[in-house]
């Protein structure tokens, strides 16, 4: 059976509230009469048998790559590299698609004799993988075989005696990465393309590269020019890492990608009223969504929080394909585009939003308030293609509980940019050039990055910046339901309702704006004309 | 500009239409709890969801095959139907003594003449029969509305069956109801005979049995048109005979067409016996001249008078069928 495409849809009086996430929970908003609702495409119908899809894919290359058993040959150096903890979101119920991918891949390489294998978690400057969360992406076989060897590496962007400097692009841009994949016969890149802004040359231009060359892309400039990540033709990020990805194709080093798509069931059957529209929800999601608000209204939020980040989304493998990195990602895109797109006529005045609990940087921590940021600014508000939903000069309004709150393990260096830079300013150019660097050499967060499961201490700028882009849109943002001091460090306005949003809202759009909401997640591009 | 005015108030009436619509729904959605602790309404953008037809070849019987039900349905037929039945139509019952060394499922498969009909045979079959029946009844006429469904399915145990055009639904599942041990009642016709006259069995009985390799018996009742048939407002008493046949085995060669002409020679083998003798009736079939169900004649009222000659089963002696 097909799935029913997204749309668009004008709010009157009979329209019963709209859900909105609120963080660790959620709740139900009326909307003013004439407002716009995107609703996501519903979940494409997942591979028949995505083992065999694999396959599939492993023989029948895309672009100018040979089946993967050809380039497969005894004696070789294979490196395997694998997208992290950041995807897919949240994570995803067992078999994970890179533990199918992976083994496979292995099953071949044993096939051909192949005896000097690395597996490597592309971190870039993300935090460390623990043993549970490698276990879950790659499965015990794979890890019972690889990590008691010490050949199931995680990326270290800080090792001097594990990277090596390839050289420059033609726009000067530092290219370095994985000392391993670059003396490597064969890199085997797994990807997990949950949005279009994944996979490609990103993959390894990013992923297993240094902080020296990530700067080059990760910083103010290219994130305002990135009109949006979700476009790669018109993304700044993406044609710089396009540009490194081809240099170090050009420096003889031989990439394999395997790129997956994901359908957009996002959450179990339980939770099952979150990815249904409002008038569709029967009786049983109704008595979930008022047992679930109850409940979570009474419990601590540290409880609260666990049961969320226990959830495995049912996510399903909804295409596969390997080969060339821009034959594969081209194809990629389409798949991303044909479960994500949703056409919308013309920008409004006012975006809303509902923030969730999670976003790629906090799987199993919490959502501080410049990850909220990032997710509402850098992420959802970019979920976009041609141009942003709300208008220039137009107002964000944002649902989430933001409170002052910090996991010290995973992110030490976001507890100092919070207290020490966002209190000083919160424009993006003085902060990358007052303060930047100072975080990224800081040695207790190097320490803390490789040795620990901390984030890079520069990791709280590039979530700045990601905001970068919408914060030179917007005329002003505002958080529903947040803790007031932490939102106003943002610089962004507290708001205790909606309604008192949307009257603030009207100071800076007029008094009888135009209003959307977008229904996300499950994830939707927005396809604006 | 009379038509530009009629075009006008056509606009204002659609507009006042739509608008009450709205108001309506708002008006009802006031009177409820409020959501999510009532059901939400629904937006006036969008176009409400037309309930999937539960009805015809879909209507599910499953609840009619419960222990509760069947228990209740046999006790309505051995305590009311059957003996109303019996007193209505009087039925003489000729070979039904090859259900003493036969076992089950079975197919039968009547000539159809009359809504007593499936009444009539059921009430006909032995009692360890009878209590284990499904009845194929018209998808289209007999569950098409929910009280006509629910009628059929409770009473009669009845189950869609489509006849306007091919359903492999419709068919699987009588088949799961035979590879389940139920036996079925099913009218190859596909209706009830318009002149007194049978009609070309269809495939479907046939299609059946070579799936399910359950054998198919024969039936012929006779009389019941002149008790209540096709159009006939009253009910009028009357006799009636039901004539089982020899079961018909299918065979792996056979095919539904051909194994439906021979279940329909069968049954016309019966008719004729029912008109003369068993001995008659057998001899023209080693000839090959069993007269045909479906008559001679041309059509139209000659047909149909002709059928009235039909000896009744209360004056057997006068055997002036088939006509010469």
């Amino acid at each position: 059976m097909s799935s029913r495409p997204g749309f668009v849809m004008e709010v009157d009086r009979s329209t019963p509230p709209t859900l909105f996430w609120h963080g660790e929970g959620w709740k139900l908003e009326k909307l003013p009469s004439g407002s716009r609702i995107i609703y996501p495409k519903e979940p494409m119908e997942a591979l028949r048998d995505p083992d065999r899809a694999i396959q599939d894919a492993l023989d029948n290359p895309l672009g100018e790559s040979e089946p993967l058993d050809a380039l497969l040959k005894p004696g070789m150096k294979l490196t395997i590299a694998f997208d992290d903890i950041s995807l897919p979101l949240p994570p995803m119920q067992k078999p994970d698609i890179r533990q199918r991918v992976i083994e496979a891949v292995l099953t071949r390489a044993a096939n051909a004799g192949v005896d000097d294998v690395v597996l490597i978690a592309a971190l870039a400057l993300h935090r460390r993988m623990t043993e549970a969360e490698l276990r879950h992406a790659l499965g015990n076989r794979v890890y019972d075989s690889f990590a008691p060897h010490g050949l199931l590496k995680q990326h270290d962007a800080e090792d001097p005696d594990g990277l090596t400097y390839l050289g420059t692009t033609d726009k000067g841009e530092e290219v370095e990465i994985s000392k391993r994949a670059c003396e490597s016969d064969l890199i085997v890149y797994v990807n997990i393309n949950l949005v279009a802004m994944d996979g490609g040359h990103k993959s390894v231009a990013t992923g297993l590269a240094s902080y020296k060359s990530l700067r080059h892309h990760h910083n103010v400039a290219t994130m305002r020019a990135s009109k949006s990540f979700m476009d790669q033709h018109h993304s700044e990020l993406h044609s710089a890492n396009w540009r490194m990805g081809r240099y170090i194709k050009q420096q003889g080093i031989k990439i394999f990608q395997i790129e997956t798509t994901l359908n957009t069931n996002t959450f179990p059957s339980q939770f099952r009223f979150l990815q249904k529209r409002e008038w569709e929800w029967d009786i049983r999601d109704r008595a979930t969504f008022i047992a679930s608000s109850k409940v979570m209204s009474k419990t601590p939020p540290r409880i609260n929080r666990s049961v969320f980040h226990s959830i495995l989304s049912p996510h399903a493998m909804s295409s596969v394909q390997a080969g060339e990195v821009e034959a594969v990602h081209e194809r990629t895109t389409e798949h991303v585009y044909a479960q994500q797109l949703v056409p919308v006529s013309g920008q409004s005045d006012i975006l809303t939003l509902g923030l969730p609990y999670i976003s790629p940087y906090n799987v199993n921590s919490v959502l501080n308030p410049i990850l909220v940021a990032c997710l509402g600014l850098g992420y959802f508000f970019n979920l976009y293609r041609n141009k942003p939903l709300v208008r220039k000069g137009g107002v964000l309004i944002m649902s989430h509980p933001t409170t002052w709150e910090f996991n010290p393990v995973h992110h030490p260096s976001y507890i100092d940019f919070f207290d020490q830079v966002l209190s000083e300013t919160t424009d993006p150019e003085v902060i990358q050039s007052k303060y930047e660097e100072s975080f990224a050499k800081d040695p207790w967060y190097i320490h803390l990055y490789r040795t620990g499961n901390a984030y890079h201490g520069v990791h709280p700028f590039y979530m700045w910046y990601w905001c970068a882009h919408a914060l030179e849109h917007l005329g002003k943002v505002i958080i529903v339901g947040g803790d007031p001091k932490a939102v106003s460090r943002l610089g962004f306005s507290p708001a205790t309702t909606l309604m008192d949003a949307l009257e603030m809202a009207k100071d800076v759009v007029g008094s009888n704006p135009s209003l959307t909401h977008f229904h996300v997640p499950p994830l939707a591009i927005a396809d604006v004309s | 500009m009379e038509s530009a005015s009629k075009n006008f108030h056509k606009a204002v009436i659609g507009a006042t239409k739509l608008k009450l619509k709205s108001e309506y729904r708002h008006a009802k959605s006031a009177l409820r709890p409020s959501f999510p602790y009532g059901k939400p309404t629904l937006p006036g953008a969008i176009e409400p969801e037309k309930k999937k037809n539960k009805l015809g070849v879909d209507y599910n019987t499953d609840w009619a095959r419960k222990p509760a039900m069947k228990f209740a349905r046999r006790v309505v037929l051995e305590s009311l139907a059957r003996p109303v039945i019996h007193l209505i139509a009087s039925p003489t019952i000729l070979g039904d003594e090859i259900f003493q060394s036969l076992k089950g499922p079975f197919i039968f498969t009547a000539n159809h003449a009359s809504h007593l009909d499936t009444g009539l045979l059921l009430t006909c079959l032995p009692e360890n029969i009878r209590g284990k029946c499904v009845a194929a009844a018209a998808a289209d006429y007999f569950f098409d509305t929910p009280m006509k469904a629910f009628f059929a399915a409770s009473v009669l145990n009845a189950v869609p069956m489509e006849r306007l055009k091919v359903n492999r639904k419709s068919a699987l599942m009588a088949a799961d109801l035979i590879d389940k041990g139920w036996n079925l009642i099913i009218f190859p016709e596909g209706g009830r005979t318009p002149d007194g006259w049978g009609q070309p069995f269809k495939g479907g009985a046939a299609y059946l049995a070579i799936r399910t390799g359950a054998p198919i018996i024969p039936v012929h009742i006779h009389g019941t048109r002149q008790l209540l048939g096709k159009g006939a407002r009253r009910l009028v008493t009357g006799t009636t005979r039901v004539t089982f046949g020899k079961p018909i085995t299918p065979t792996e060669k056979d095919d539904a067409r051909k194994l439906a002409e021979r279940v329909q020679d069968a049954v016309a083998c019966l008719a004729d016996e029912a008109a003369t003798t068993f001995w008659e009736a057998k001899k023209r079939n080693a000839n090959k001249t069993t007269p045909s169900l479906e008559g001679h004649l041309d059509k139209g009222w000659r047909k149909s008078f002709a059928s009235y000659s039909l000896p009744s089963p209360s004056r057997p002696s006068r055997p002036s069928w088939p006509p010469k």
